[in-house]
């Protein structure tokens, strides 16, 4: 017998045959091994049922839908130029549109408290209007948490570059932190605490983009992105915008 | 006609909307898979997904032509799942590999009548999925893309930025582990050579 066929097969001999991996020379000295040999022959068997029974364990297959849903979920994140959204943006900035929902925040709210007291027939009405009036106030809160996660995600990863500004746009910055403000009084006044909270978390992160220096250096990065991190705000602004666009559906 | 990856990325890297959306269409189901082997489940692979592709639109300009875009793609969810894993992890009770060791096992494949054969798949699957979490990042992702994915070791070690020889050696620390996980569960799986 050849000396060869003496050496027993190693596992890594077998899983890269099973792959197809090894050279044609070690395909064939495995093969003739196998044929001679009970002990690696049963070790192989082994080794493939073991990587059988990996292969039957099941994965959830996305929706037929998957490809055009990401599509519309990460569209709105891309900073490419859209011509409708800029014509939009002309003619109502994001701020009067906060503004306007937190003046129907604050309508609503007063007028559940003058017709609060009234039977049956003004409360459904009302009920209707506050329905209503936070199906708004949701549809504004996602857009923008996910105006705020786009801002997030190139402050994550971003590339230190002297004398680019932070988050790449301060003025951006301050417009989210006024928005921002108006969607938090409009959701606590609504008892929407959590929104309230989280809204709060991302105006702190948003005030120091905007407020930083025009030249933040790395370290003023680092720090960003560690306050950004610790409070897992990233993470936290992609669940509360996924609550808010499941509840709008 | 069918658009080249590459014509697709050239386009994209000029701004075209379009040519980035049919690269999404394109590759979102396999990078589900791979961000689904990685995270575990369903919605973080979304979100994993997601990450990819928006950071894959803000690093067009760095893909090197030469190498496959998939591959590069797939380098990017890599990072994205173990950046996703390290926050989710955070907020998770930690797994404590002593009390998996000392988990009971019911049963020995074909050993059993046909409920009990289904509960025992079951262990299995699940005695599967525990095992892939215990095993590092780089194990897993270099097992799960060269078990399930069919990519090679060259092609997986492009991804991971391994050598061919780091790349195999994560694959079989990885196959060890599970050998060793799945060996209760049938006479002579995983048992290993003396």
């Amino acid at each position: 017998m050849l000396p060869e066929m003496t050496r027993h097969l190693t596992d890594e001999d077998l899983l890269l045959d099973f792959y197809g991996e090894g050279s044609a020379p070690d395909r064939q000295r495995v093969q003739a091994h196998l044929a001679e040999c009970d002990e690696c022959r049963a070790l192989d068997r082994d080794l493939r049922a073991v990587l059988s029974a990996v292969e039957t364990t099941p994965i959830t297959e996305p929706p037929s839908s998957f490809e055009r849903d990401m599509w519309a979920r990460i569209e709105p994140l891309l900073p490419i130029d859209r011509p409708w959204r800029t014509r939009w943006n002309a003619m109502m900035p994001r701020l009067a549109v906060a503004a306007s929902v937190a003046i129907l925040m604050v309508t609503a709210f007063a007028a559940g408290r003058v017709w609060d007291r009234p039977a049956a027939t003004p409360a459904i009405a009302l009920n209707g209007d506050r329905a209503m009036t936070e199906r708004l106030l949701h549809a504004e809160v996602e857009d923008h948490l996910e105006r705020s996660q786009r801002m997030l995600v190139e402050l994550v990863n971003a590339d230190y570059e002297p004398g680019a500004p932070m988050g790449g746009d301060r003025a951006r910055a301050a417009d989210l932190v006024a928005a921002g403000r108006l969607y938090r009084r409009s959701a606590e006044q609504m008892g929407e605490s959590e929104i309230g909270g989280l809204l709060e978390d991302l105006e702190r992160v948003l005030v120091e983009v905007a407020n930083g220096p025009a030249d933040g250096g790395p370290q003023d990065l680092a720090r960003l992105r560690q306050q950004i991190d610790d409070q897992d705000l990233v993470f936290r602004v992609r669940v509360v915008a996924r609550e808010m666009r499941e509840r709008g559906r | 006609m069918h658009e080249s990856d590459d014509a697709a990325v050239a386009r994209a890297r000029n701004g075209d909307r379009e040519a980035f959306r049919l690269l999404v269409e394109r590759h979102s189901r396999y990078l589900f898979r791979v961000a689904y082997r990685l995270t575990g489940n369903a919605e973080d692979a979304e979100d994993v997904v997601q990450d990819t592709w928006l950071k894959a639109h803000a690093q067009l300009g760095r893909f090197e032509s030469r190498a496959n875009f998939r591959t590069w793609l797939t380098r990017i969810a890599i990072n994205c799942s173990i950046d996703h894993l390290r926050v989710s992890r955070r907020r998770e009770p930690t797994f404590d590999p002593a009390t998996f060791e000392q988990e009971p096992i019911h049963g020995w494949i074909g050993a059993d009548a046909e409920p009990d054969r289904l509960v025992l798949a079951g262990e299995i699957g699940t005695r599967v999925d525990q095992t892939l979490l215990r095993m590092t990042t780089l194990e897993r992702s270099a097992f799960m893309l060269r078990h399930l994915e069919g990519m090679s070791i060259s092609e997986i070690g492009d991804a991971l930025g391994l050598n061919a020889s780091a790349t195999k050696h994560s694959i079989f620390r990885a196959v060890r582990k599970m050998r060793a996980a799945l060996a209760p569960f049938k006479e002579g799986v995983g048992c290993c050579r003396k």
